[in-house]
């Protein structure tokens, strides 16, 4: 590999039992490698795998999947760069787990806002700040809540969650963010978003959105947190 | 009580791919939710005002005109506060688009500043203001200093974004050290949220992307509306001067109307030292001793008095004098022109030869010109010949420069097709889709709406997108989309137009078009002349021309023989191929019934075949009062109201019904007793009423009235429907009157002339309805000897040939303009050639190519038409010297050129070809040339036809009527006339003649596929024959069946013409019939149909 300036995408070890029987082990790589270490410890898991019986008389190796791979200056003092050990270690916990980065969307709607991509995909940057506190973190489901509100579609003066009482320092809204019309489901309702400080300290983002009854008060949510 | 707000800041759909509202939606929905006023502001452009004006003025709300300036790194709203101030609007902007491409604008902050003196300013802050805003607000304020009609102002919008009150607070804060107040807005996009979905496709569209990937540059919500001014109030309830401000604007802006714009008609046409007046009043009374040297009769004299007298009253002299100094001009560069419109009910007109017409022989009204009480513009259409029309276009920008003279913009609007392509791409529907929606959606009923087309598609309606791109390709119908130049609707003025209208560069080089379109024009009562293209006028100034060269007969448009019997008996025959105006299937058809006999009677014809008469349903009356079948009656009111005539008055000239717009007036004034002003125009008046109450009060006002006094009120519901005919289409008499004219001139010409009738008409196409084909046939059955394409005797033109044997004495000559590849220049390059080597003949076709330095691609063109067949050169061996003829030649054989004098083409023996039959022969002249002088392609195909038990046209005419027949025949035209209710027509030809078939929507339906796509059509149906009170017998097909048999057609175009049972025979035999090379990939090329609306 090294000669053909490559670096394997996937690796495939054949083991060719006495009885002709042939059983393969196939690993992936983020980023191409041929660094035997590395790629000893993604096969060491999966070797047991392999069911000798009578013994195999012969093993080989084969890379699938190669990339251009340029050689690269090793780092002087021990241990590899940082971007490669990185990948390694993605590399070895995609082995046991689904592993994903996030990435910005381009939607308004908050649940469109964020998606996943693949941990070796770029990562654009986020469409320009609005110079606001940005929330960091969404809840996969927000959570319901109970608000007290200075006027039926005014801002929170007081929130409950799960039973405990928190009282808003300040709070900053509406944003109202409508479903996108386009997409199939046209039944979600238009939110209003608030950034809400709490006196505790933490700043949290809520919404409010119309009940699915009409004559129901509006309901609340605790959607995601703060920067 | 709330206090007072007015949005100021609204951007209409000529802020184009991003409003989402009509100008009048937004005035209607900002009277309805109670602002003061409101105001236009679309970007760098002024094209909606006119309409937010009108509209703003029907509903009796404060208007403010305004622009939002874009600059480089800054964005303003600007409002004029008076008359000067907006010049200097229109100033700015006119500059910013001359020098920016088309579309685009560019202005700089240093001419900001030098013309903003005046205006009402307010500064856009980006979504979160920042310091670099605050500082250039405080810039912008010190630098307009006192200058402004306001001090500066920064638009502070609320949309629900999350930051509102950031930026409330920050902009309060940045307007207070600027010295600079807020002014509420919520920088409408649209009127109503409803139009989110649209604001997003349009957006779509402007970006080019399907909606789903416009990400941000979509609207989060559909906040962006107007408000009610309550709403407001409590929105900005911590800034009470920014709802204040927005008063203070209005006020400011009171000082401005757009009626306050007129402009004058410039200087260069007075005499020096006289009034305007003065210059008419000495030009038409020279002109009328001209034109009755033994004295000017005195009615016309008395016309003429009164006529000056309401000019002078209304002050539209000048306006006179510039369209007669435009007719002055084309006078004296012999280009023929004529007016049309209103103008011809105007003796003075007449006198000055803009219009040919003369008003006073037909009792025509000059109150339709112009008219005391009604306050509205006059109207000049001038036609040119149309290939000259650009000289006088050039002629009016050189006399005024581009500065004075512009023509009217034209707004291009979503329709049907464009509408549901464009919102179907942006909503991601597939090409297919929106692609057969749009070809379906080809003269689609107006009633039809666009879902059941899509089901008539096959297509799923329950399909979300698709429901939605319907849906919304509904809602943008009549956006605008871009705008264009109108034809020629010239507004010229005595200072800088640019002061008055926004001017930019049009597509085309050295010309400048306004930004508002004709009906704004017209809203405003700025006065307009329209230059007008005529194809016909081309044709009779060639046919003129021609006439004085080989007959020795010199004539113009006024001096065609009046009242010609031959003439009209020829019209009443429907002998009118290439004739004006009544040359179309449906004036054919009418001719033999209506039997033209006299002028007045063309001035009917004309304008009996328009959908305002068709739909009123005047037609049959009409005839069957002409046939005498129907005594004319009148219907009389009330005794005690008045004259018991005055309905025959209005409705005598034309048997009791109503034809033309005029009458349809007066009808509204004597009967229903209208002023002159609401009865004008039905057209014009209708609009109004639908604008303020719907049609139903027209109605009621019109039928009551009559009712009232005393006439018979299923008599007054039909007069009624004839005037909402004619609120679609109707022509006026003087306009009809007009194009009578030309139309009786053309066929004088046609009938004592038919060759130089033709040469004309074939010099001038494109024009008309028939193709070179049709028109050198139809020459042929009048006797006129036609010769074919000559590289020895054609001149680039069609030309004439003494030939005693041939009708008027003349062969014609088929000129190299209808060999189709050649371009005109190589063409009379070629011409010139022949002429100066002493009218030597070419004697090869490489001495063509030497002699004249054609290229490859012309003699080629030439060789394609069979130019060179009288050089004994057949096309197959013409196109094979053809490809020899090389341009480069190398260096060596260049020296020996010159030292020899000889051909530098290289020597070849010359191969043996296989000559063409007949039927490649045919059509390889229907492709070079669109027509040939051989055979029909239908005779050749004769044999198979008959074989198939088709019938031909003679059939047509000779069957009994109600007897079914099968018609195969070449398809001319196909026309679905709006008014037809779906029934298409289509014209369809064989080597005997025309037959007309009808086609009624379900037939039409079914054969769908047929009646679009052939080229040979089969018709199947029954013989329908008018011939009770025809002149000649009127024959139609009504259509049981269509089949398509182009099929037939390229079997035209094999080696032998093959009997079809040969196919079968040579079976498995592929070699055998593969087709020369040469010919093996050639479309059939018989020339497309021509399918009108």
């Amino acid at each position: 590999l090294a000669e053909a300036a490559q670096g394997a995408r996937q690796v495939t070890l054949l083991a060719f039992r006495v009885d002709r029987d042939v059983q393969a082990v196939t690993i992936g790589t983020g980023l191409p490698t041929r660094k035997p270490a590395h790629l000893r410890r993604l096969f060491a898991d999966r070797l047991e795998t392999l069911e000798p019986d009578l013994g195999f008389d012969r093993i080989t190796l084969q890379a699938d999947v190669t990339n251009a791979m340029t050689g690269r200056q090793e780092a002087i003092a021990d241990g590899a760069l940082q971007p490669e050990a990185l990948a390694q270690l993605i590399d070895r916990l995609s082995q046991r787990l689904p592993v994903w980065r996030v990435a910005p969307g381009a939607s308004h709607w908050p649940e469109r806002s964020v998606v996943r991509v693949g941990p070796f995909d770029p990562v654009p940057s986020a469409a320009a700040p609005s110079g606001l506190p940005e929330p960091v973190r969404l809840l996969k489901r927000p959570l319901p809540l109970r608000v007290i509100s200075a006027a039926p579609n005014g801002a929170p003066r007081q929130l409950r969650l799960r039973g405990k009482i928190h009282q808003v320092a300040w709070a900053d809204g509406p944003e109202r963010i409508e479903p996108e019309w386009w997409h199939d489901t046209p039944d979600e309702a238009a939110r209003d978003y608030f950034r809400v400080g709490l006196e505790s300290g933490a700043r949290v983002w809520v919404y409010q959105c119309a009940a699915p009854e009409a004559d129901q008060p509006a309901l609340w949510f605790l959607h995601g947190y703060l920067a | 009580m709330s206090a007072a707000f007015a949005e100021l800041c609204a951007r209409s759909n000529f802020t184009l791919l991003d409003g989402a509202s009509h100008p009048a939606e937004l005035v209607a929905t900002a009277a309805m939710l109670g602002h003061a006023g409101i105001g236009v502001c679309d970007t760098n452009s002024l094209a909606g005002v006119v309409r937010g004006h009108v509209a703003a003025k029907e509903v009796g709300l404060r208007f403010a005109v305004g622009a939002r300036l874009m600059l480089h790194d800054a964005e303003y709203f600007a409002w004029p506060t008076d008359r000067d101030s907006y010049g200097r609007l229109t100033r700015l902007l006119s500059l910013g688009r001359m020098r920016a491409p088309k579309g685009q604008c560019d202005i700089t902050r240093a001419e900001l500043l030098d013309h903003a003196e005046g205006w009402v300013l307010a500064a856009i802050p980006p979504a979160l203001p920042d310091a670099r805003f605050a500082a250039r607000l405080r810039q912008d304020a010190r630098d307009l200093l006192d200058r402004l009609a306001l001090p500066m102002l920064c638009a502070a919008a609320v949309i629900h974004d999350g930051a509102d009150r950031h930026r409330l607070d920050a902009l309060s804060g940045m307007a207070a050290a600027a010295g600079a107040g807020m002014l509420a807005t919520t920088d409408p996009r649209y009127h109503h949220p409803s139009r989110r979905p649209l604001a997003d496709v349009l957006t779509a569209i402007r970006l080019g992307i399907p909606v789903d990937r416009i990400g941000h540059a979509a609207e989060r919500n559909g906040e962006r509306c107007l408000k009610s001014a309550a709403e407001m109030a409590r929105l900005f309830g911590d800034y009470p001067d920014a709802l204040a401000n927005t008063i203070r604007v209005l006020d400011a802006c009171a000082g401005l109307s757009l009626d306050q714009l007129h402009h004058e008609y410039p200087d260069e046409i007075l005499e020096p030292g006289r009034t305007p007046l003065q210059t008419l009043t000495d030009r038409v009374h020279e002109a009328a001793t001209q034109r009755w040297p033994d004295g000017v009769p005195a009615d016309i004299r008395a016309r003429i008095a009164h006529e000056l007298d309401l000019i002078s009253q209304l002050d539209y002299a000048r306006y006179v004098l510039t369209v007669h100094e435009v007719v002055r001009f084309a006078r004296g560069k012999d280009i023929l022109c004529q007016g049309r419109g209103s103008a011809a009910n105007s003796t003075i007109c007449y006198v000055l030869g803009i219009t040919a017409v003369d008003p006073s022989k037909h009792d025509l009204l000059f109150e339709r010109f112009v008219s005391a009480s009604r306050n509205e513009p006059p109207d000049i259409d001038v036609d040119f010949e149309h290939e000259r029309r650009e000289e006088v276009i050039q002629h009016i920008y050189d006399r005024y420069g581009r500065n004075r003279a512009a023509i009217v913009g034209t707004v291009i609007r979503y329709r049907g097709r464009s509408a549901i392509r464009e919102v179907g791409k942006a909503l991601g529907l597939s090409e297919d889709v929106t692609g057969r929606l749009a070809k379906a959606s080809w003269g689609r009923d107006r009633d039809q709406s666009l879902a059941e087309i899509a089901e008539s598609e096959g297509l799923d309606l329950a399909d979300r997108r698709l429901g939605l791109a319907l849906e919304l390709a509904a809602e943008i119908q009549n956006f605008p989309r871009h705008l264009a130049t109108h034809v020629g609707g010239f507004v010229m003025s005595r200072g800088p137009l640019t002061e008055t209208a926004v001017i930019s560069n049009a597509a085309m080089e050295g010309r400048t078009v306004l930004e508002w379109d004709k009906d704004d024009i017209d809203a405003l009562k700025l006065l307009k002349v329209d230059v007008l293209g005529l194809g016909m006028l081309s044709c009779l100034r060639r046919g003129f021309n021609l006439l004085r060269k080989h007959r020795r007969r010199d004539l113009d448009l006024a001096g065609v023989p009046r009242d010609c019997e031959d003439t009209y008996a020829m019209l009443r025959r429907a002998d009118s191929l290439g004739v004006f105006q009544v040359e179309s299937w449906a004036q054919m058809a009418m001719l033999p019934r209506l039997r033209p006999s006299k002028f007045y009677d063309l001035v009917v014809q004309v304008a009996i075949i328009r959908p305002g008469p068709i739909q009123g349903d005047m037609v049959h009356p009409y005839l069957r009062r002409r046939w005498g079948l129907e005594k004319p009656v009148y219907p009389k009111p009330a005794p005690e109201h008045g004259d018991k005539d005055e309905l025959e008055k209005v409705l005598g000239r034309t048997l009791g019904v109503p034809l033309f717009q005029e009458q349809a007036m007066r009808v509204a004034i004597v009967a229903a007793g209208f002023t002159p002003g609401e009865a004008d125009d039905p057209r014009r008046s209708m609009a109004t009423f639908k604008h303020t109450g719907g049609v139903s009060s027209y109605h009621d006002r019109l039928v009551g009235g009559m009712v009232r006094r005393g006439y018979d009120p299923a008599l007054a519901e039909r007069v009624f429907k004839q005037i909402e005919g004619f609120g679609s289409y109707g022509f006026p008499e003087s306009h009809a009157a007009s194009f009578a004219h030309l139309a009786y001139a053309s066929s004088w010409l046609k009938c004592h002339h038919p060759a130089v009738f033709a040469a004309a008409l074939l010099n001038s196409l494109p024009m008309g309805f028939y193709a070179p084909a049709q028109i050198v046939r139809d020459a042929q059955q009048h006797g006129v000897e036609v010769r074919p394409l000559d590289i020895n005797a054609s001149d680039w033109d069609c030309t004439l040939e003494p030939e005693m044997r041939s009708a008027d004495e003349h062969a014609l000559r088929l000129g190299l303009r209808l060999a189709a590849g050649l371009s005109e220049e190589e063409g009379k390059l070629l011409v010139q050639v022949r002429r100066s080597g002493n009218g030597s003949p070419y004697g090869s076709v490489e001495e063509v190519a030497r002699r004249g330095g054609l290229s490859r691609r012309a003699i080629e063109a030439l060789a394609e038409a069979d130019a060179f067949a009288s050089l004994g050169a057949t096309r197959r061996a013409a196109m094979w010297d053809a490809k020899a003829i090389e341009r480069y030649v190398p260096p060596l054989l260049r020296l020996a050129e010159s030292t020899l004098d000889e051909p530098s083409l290289i020597r070849e023996p010359a191969p043996s070809l296989p000559g063409e039959t007949s039927g490649q022969a045919v059509v390889l002249d229907y492709t070079a040339t669109g027509l040939s002088l051989r055979q029909h392609p239908l005779a050749l195909l004769r044999p198979v036809l008959t074989a198939q038990g088709y019938h031909d046209t003679r059939r047509l005419l000779s069957a009994k009527e109600g007897s079914s027949i099968r018609l195969p025949g070449i398809v001319l035209m196909r026309q679905r006339p709006s008014t037809a209710k779906g029934i298409v027509f289509i014209t369809i030809e064989d080597e005997f003649g025309v037959g007309n078939l009808v086609v009624y929507t379900t037939i039409g339906a079914r054969d769908r596929a047929a009646l679009i796509g052939s080229r040979l059509l089969v018709a199947e149906g029954r013989i329908e024959r008018e011939t009770d009170h025809a002149e000649v017998p009127v024959t139609h097909l009504i259509c049981r069946r269509l089949i398509d048999r182009s099929d037939l057609l390229s079997g035209l175009m094999q080696p032998e013409a093959a009997p079809v049972w040969a196919d079968a025979a040579l079976g498995r035999a592929d070699e055998v019939r593969r087709p020369d090379p040469g010919s093996a990939r050639q479309k059939v090329g018989l020339p497309a149909s021509r399918d009108f609306r």
